[in-house]
């Protein structure tokens, strides 16, 4: 017992950290109705500052102190500035898009800024012992912790005196609940949300100082820490300064709790992590129970995804794909075989991301943790039936369907940032848990995949490069195709139908739950696919390339490539995927993961300004300005030789109809 | 409306002479590359410092984090700095040396990529060391798939080290544990308490430091696997301590050490800590401060620093300054170089015609490194693990026989240090 409260005494220390850390989420939330993933990017920039202010030009702690800070700032102003002032009224999902490609941009420089290796960190208050005058015996806590708290609650605090008291706090809230209301009433938004950004940051960056002190300052530590931080923000509702401390401090502390159980959990059920996966797991459920009243109601967008057009003559391109694809496999220097092979199935997995969130609206960011479970199903399934290729990704693809039904669910109940959170908690939980298993999965070990073949020609990605690329052609063109099938079909209309307006498809008599469950299992069965190709590529899974921040990256490629199109999805695998095309060609320079990152975070913030349809439109829209004319697409809503001709599917689909039609 | 859609067009077209730059970008840079393996990914080579000899280059890679959240780049530079110093003294029987090295960042799928590439390049003979955290899970066994030999200069645990091309020239981490482990409880310090990055290669640490703590008349009080890049190492210690041991072995990456040790120090000022040598970052030390003075290391003979009177470790830091890199503690700089003599020792006895990687890995086997007149087998005997040779199958056995006078054993780190100055 002493040790469980002596336990819950050091956790509180930690939570009410993450506590402030989630009171600049919320700041910004507030008041651009964004959830701001690049957060702990920011955080890590204050941190990084503040650490080489004192290494490398020797400024004293409390000077580097305000110097990380307002790095830190400044990066969420000129931020604000740049590209959200210009979301203001975007779709949410480009927005929080927009924060994703930040996040990615700041993860590609903060190396090449700061230098290679992460900082040492710097003790900023005193390290020393405090006694506790109760408990036997007593119980202790370090005085820097003392201090941490301390002084997130008076910040926590003075926030609350600032939002409620304050003419600015009280603009800010106008301006959040009603925006052309209170632009009427004389108050400036873009201001205050310039204002809100310039603050929100501001604590990132303490956050990321004070967090430095505890623990070695890393990209992947802070953005894991966001993930918390996050999770503490929805389950106070994005309210209530106080209430984060709570929360914050609750969570951490049963988070702490949990560390002396875990290892007897892990024993006992053979999965490890479950310190980690116990509190997001708490924190799904009351999100989910928590519905749509969980995140406030933001002002009215004018905007919406882009279209879902069909491209004209889609056979035409599937044959130029493979006229083009097969010579290319077989002629190519054999150093681009491999890198053209890690495109295409990007490109697939892109493609299922392109059902799920381009056609249907959903928004997941744990589609990789899907493609995973495909990966470990066929790898599976091979290890104890000898299936041929192609029938070990079917295999893969429909043992990720039930995984995707169950990340899909939630998405019955909320939507928007709140369903991306849920997914990428899910994603974070199977890293900690199932992925992480000797026992399920192999863990580190991962899982070998055993040779097989096709007509007789061997598919090891490694030593038959070649074949092996024509065949991941022959898959993605089969993937495209189905993708587009899906689209076309009345399926494909009702998708598009919740899409464009939920409570309107529901009003036609649609079931938006059921027709949100099948986009997610089509997507899962897709990613599954792309997961299980991804292991014959290999011949061994390792599971560090399904990662909660692979599933992030995902998302910023397929919109820059194209949300809603096939061929975005091929763009954005040959251009923009880690181990792709682009990035062998940028090897050359020896920092081919940064360029390729810092052209992905900087493309995805001025592609969803610019041209929301993402790269692959921009032929399209060049084909029409030279012509000098608009001439609608041969299908723009969700209309079609499958869903035109059904009335119960063309009424669905009416919403969607009206959507396109309104552009 | 119309100003709208000229606009629109305007963006499109601006992106598309963007996407136009970069194809040509893209298509320049490919035909510059010409043959598949020259200025790819993160490889680069370091050419021959001296007048290379007419015979045929000898070519072996080596993956190393030279980015990432944690820098494991020393042992590659002790490879690196090897090949420097036998080209500047006439090659590997007249045959020059040079170092592939591919950067993984510490990231498991670059890490594959590492390993096609080796492979692709037909000229490299087999991969030595390097980073050690994902290269024998991930890169090992592809190499050994393709043939390649991968010469481990950190034994990182059993089950990851099987194949028929799988050398090591140390026991590395679970060699260390089993250092501690014999150390502590012989020492009266009986009650043990282990804390692991939470990894399959530390569970299994783990596990085999648990049964020599057991053997060595001891008990382990408790196991704490704790993430990497932990927040917060504070409910660890207490987790730790609550357990009243007498010793803490930690296996924790390096860069949340001084974390974990800062975290226990709080809570109790006078526990031991012992730690591993295991690829240690310069900002280590430096982080630990004065709660160095305390903490315990476990080291062995690959993992020295410093011995003036050794002609290997003088002549490595020799290269290395001239490279303009400093020594490294740990499994670093000493290994990588080992790894490189290793290779020495295998090819010496080969004809020409025969260096090849078949013929490399069947050398391999045979070969024995000696270091400081011991001599050390890159295998197990044949026969020694269970179901014959199958490279390094149950790594336990050829720990086992370098238990012992080989493993220097137990210092404070502040004394380890002392000699190569921090």
């Amino acid at each position: 017992m002493h040790a469980n409260i002596q336990l819950l005494i050091l956790g509180a220390a930690a939570g009410t950290l993450y506590a402030l850390l989630a009171s600049g989420l919320l700041i910004v939330f507030r008041s651009s109705r964004v959830l701001n993933f690049a957060h702990g990017a920011i955080a890590t920039v204050g941190a990084y500052s503040y650490l080489f202010l004192i290494h490398e030009l020797g400024w004293p702690k409390i000077p580097a102190v305000v110097g990380g800070v307002l790095a830190s700032t400044a990066v969420g102003v000129a931020f604000d500035l740049l590209f959200m002032r210009r979301l203001r009224h975007a779709d949410p999902l480009a927005r929080l898009v927009c924060t994703l490609g930040l996040m990615v941009l700041i993860h590609a420089l903060i190396h090449p800024v700061f230098g290679k290796e992460d900082p040492v960190p710097v003790q900023l208050f005193p390290t020393d012992t405090l006694r506790l005058p109760f408990g036997e015996p007593a119980f202790i806590i370090g005085l820097d912790r003392v201090i941490l708290i301390v002084i997130t609650v008076v910040i926590c605090a003075l926030l609350w005196a600032l939002y409620a008291f304050t003419p600015f706090g009280r603009a800010t809230r106008a301006a959040a609940d009603n925006e052309r209301a209170a632009q009427l009433l004389g108050v400036p938004p873009q201001r205050l949300e310039m204002l809100n950004w310039a603050l929100g940051s501001a604590l990132a960056g303490l956050a990321g100082i004070f967090l430095s002190t505890l623990q070695q300052p890393s990209l992947n530590a802070y953005t894991q820490v966001l993930v918390t931080a996050i999770a503490i923000s929805l389950v106070a509702g994005f309210r209530s300064f106080g209430l984060l401390v709570v929360v914050g401090t609750v969570l951490g502390s049963c988070s702490a709790l949990l560390l002396r159980y875990s290892q007897r959990l892990a024993e006992a059920t053979g999965v490890p992590g479950w310190d980690q996966a116990l509190p997001l797991l708490v924190i799904i459920g009351a999100v989910v129970i928590g519905g749509r009243s969980v995140v406030p109601k933001g002002a009215e967008t004018s905007r919406s995804l882009p279209p879902a057009r069909l491209p004209e003559r889609p056979w035409r391109w599937a044959a130029v794909a493979a006229a083009a694809g097969v010579p290319w496999f077989l002629l190519a220097p054999i150093g681009l075989v491999d890198p053209t092979t890690v495109s295409l199935i990007i490109a697939v997995a892109l493609m299922s991301l392109v059902v799920l969130t381009g056609y249907c609206g959903q928004i997941s960011l744990g589609q990789m943790t899907v493609a995973a479970v495909g990966a470990l199903g066929a790898g599976r399934v091979l290890e104890h039936v000898g299936l041929t290729p192609p029938l070990a990704l079917l295999a893969g693809g429909l043992l990720a369907v039930p995984v995707g039904f169950l990340v899909g669910l939630p998405a019955v109940r909320v939507r928007g940032v709140n369903l991306a959170v849920v997914g990428l908690s899910v994603a974070i939980v199977m890293d900690a848990t199932v992925f992480s298993s000797e026992r399920l999965t192999g863990a580190g070990l991962g899982l070998k995949y055993p040779t097989a073949s096709v007509f007789g020609i061997d598919m090891n990605g490694i030593t038959q490069q070649r074949a092996f690329g024509i065949f991941t052609l022959v898959i993605t063109v089969l993937a495209g195709a189905f993708v587009l099938y899906v689209r076309r079909s009345p399926l494909g209309a009702r998708f598009l139908a919740v899409r464009a307006n939920e409570r309107g498809a529901a009003a036609q008599g649609l079931s938006v739950g059921a027709t949100k469950l099948q986009a997610f299992a089509i997507a899962a069965f897709i990613a599954g696919v792309a997961g299980a190709l991804l292991g014959y590529r290999s011949q061994q899974i390792a599971w560090a390339s399904f990662e909660f921040f692979t599933s992030i990256t995902l998302v910023s490629v397929l919109y820059l490539g194209g949300i809603t199109s096939v061929g975005g999805c091929v763009l954005g695998g040959l251009l923009l995927a880690n181990g792709g095309l682009m990035a062998h060609v940028f090897s050359f320079s020896g920092h081919a993961h940064t360029i390729v990152n810092v052209l992905s975070g900087l493309g995805v913030m001025s592609i969803v300004i610019m041209h929301p349809e993402g790269l692959a439109g921009v032929p399209r829209q060049i084909a029409e300005a030279l012509r000098g004319r608009r001439r609608p697409g041969p299908d723009t809503g969700g209309g079609g030789p499958g869903g035109a001709h059904r009335p119960a599917v063309k009424a669905a689909a009416g919403p969607a109809l009206a959507e396109e039609r309104a552009r | 409306m119309r100003n709208k859609d000229r606009r629109r067009s305007k963006h499109a077209i601006a992106l598309a002479a963007a996407s136009t730059l970069i194809c040509l970008l893209a298509a320049a840079c490919s035909s510059a590359d010409g043959d598949s393996t020259a200025g790819e990914g993160a490889l680069g080579t370091i050419p021959p410092d001296s007048p290379s000899p007419a015979k045929s280059t000898l070519t072996f890679g080596s993956i190393s984090a030279d980015t990432g959240p944690v820098i494991l780049s020393s042992i590659a530079d002790g490879t690196e700095a090897w090949a420097r110093y036998v080209n500047t003294h006439g090659g590997i029987g007249g045959h020059p040396v040079k170092i592939v090295r591919c950067d993984d960042g510490l990231d498991a799928t670059k890490n594959q990529d590492c390993a096609r590439r080796l492979i692709q390049d037909t000229s490299v003979l087999a991969v030595i060391g390097g980073e050690t955290v994902v290269t024998p899970l991930v890169a090992a066994p592809l190499l050994n798939q393709a043939g390649l030999s991968y010469l481990s200069t950190e034994t990182t645990g059993e089950g990851e080290m099987k194949g028929p091309a799988m050398f090591a020239i140390t026991g590395g981490a679970i060699t260390q544990f089993a250092a501690l482990a014999k150390h502590f409880p012989a020492n009266g310090a009986k009650k043990v308490a282990l804390v692991n990055a939470a990894s399959t290669s530390s569970s299994k640490a783990a596990a085999r430091t648990t049964e020599e703590v057991k053997a060595a008349g001891g008990s382990v009080v408790a196991t704490v696997f704790a993430k990497p890049g932990t927040p917060d190492y504070s409910p660890v210690a207490t987790q730790l301590l609550s357990a009243n041991p007498d010793v803490i072995f930690t296996g924790v990456t390096p860069t949340d050490l001084p974390a974990l040790v800062r975290a226990i120090r709080q809570q109790n000022p006078t526990v031991k800590i012992a730690t591993l040598a295991s690829q240690w970052p310069a900002t280590t030390v430096k982080t630990l401060g004065d709660t160095k003075d305390g903490l315990y290391m476990a080291t062995d003979w690959a993992a020295f620093p410093d011995d003036s009177a050794d002609p290997d470790i003088t002549a490595m830091r020799v290269m290395l300054h001239r490279m303009g890199r400093q020594a490294s503690f740990g499994q670093g700089s000493m290994s990588g170089w080992l790894g490189g003599r290793a290779m020495e020792a295998a090819i010496a006895g080969m004809k020409d015609d025969k260096i090849t990687r078949a013929g490399l890995t069947a050398h391999l086997r045979a070969a024995t490194l000696t270091v400081k007149g011991v001599p050390v087998p890159l295998t197990l005997p044949k026969g020694s693990a269970p179901g014959g040779y199958d490279g390094l199958a149950n790594p336990s056995a050829y720990i086992n026989q370098w238990k012992g006078d080989d493993l220097k054993q137990v210092a404070l780190v502040r004394d380890v240090f002392a000699p190569a100055g921090g």
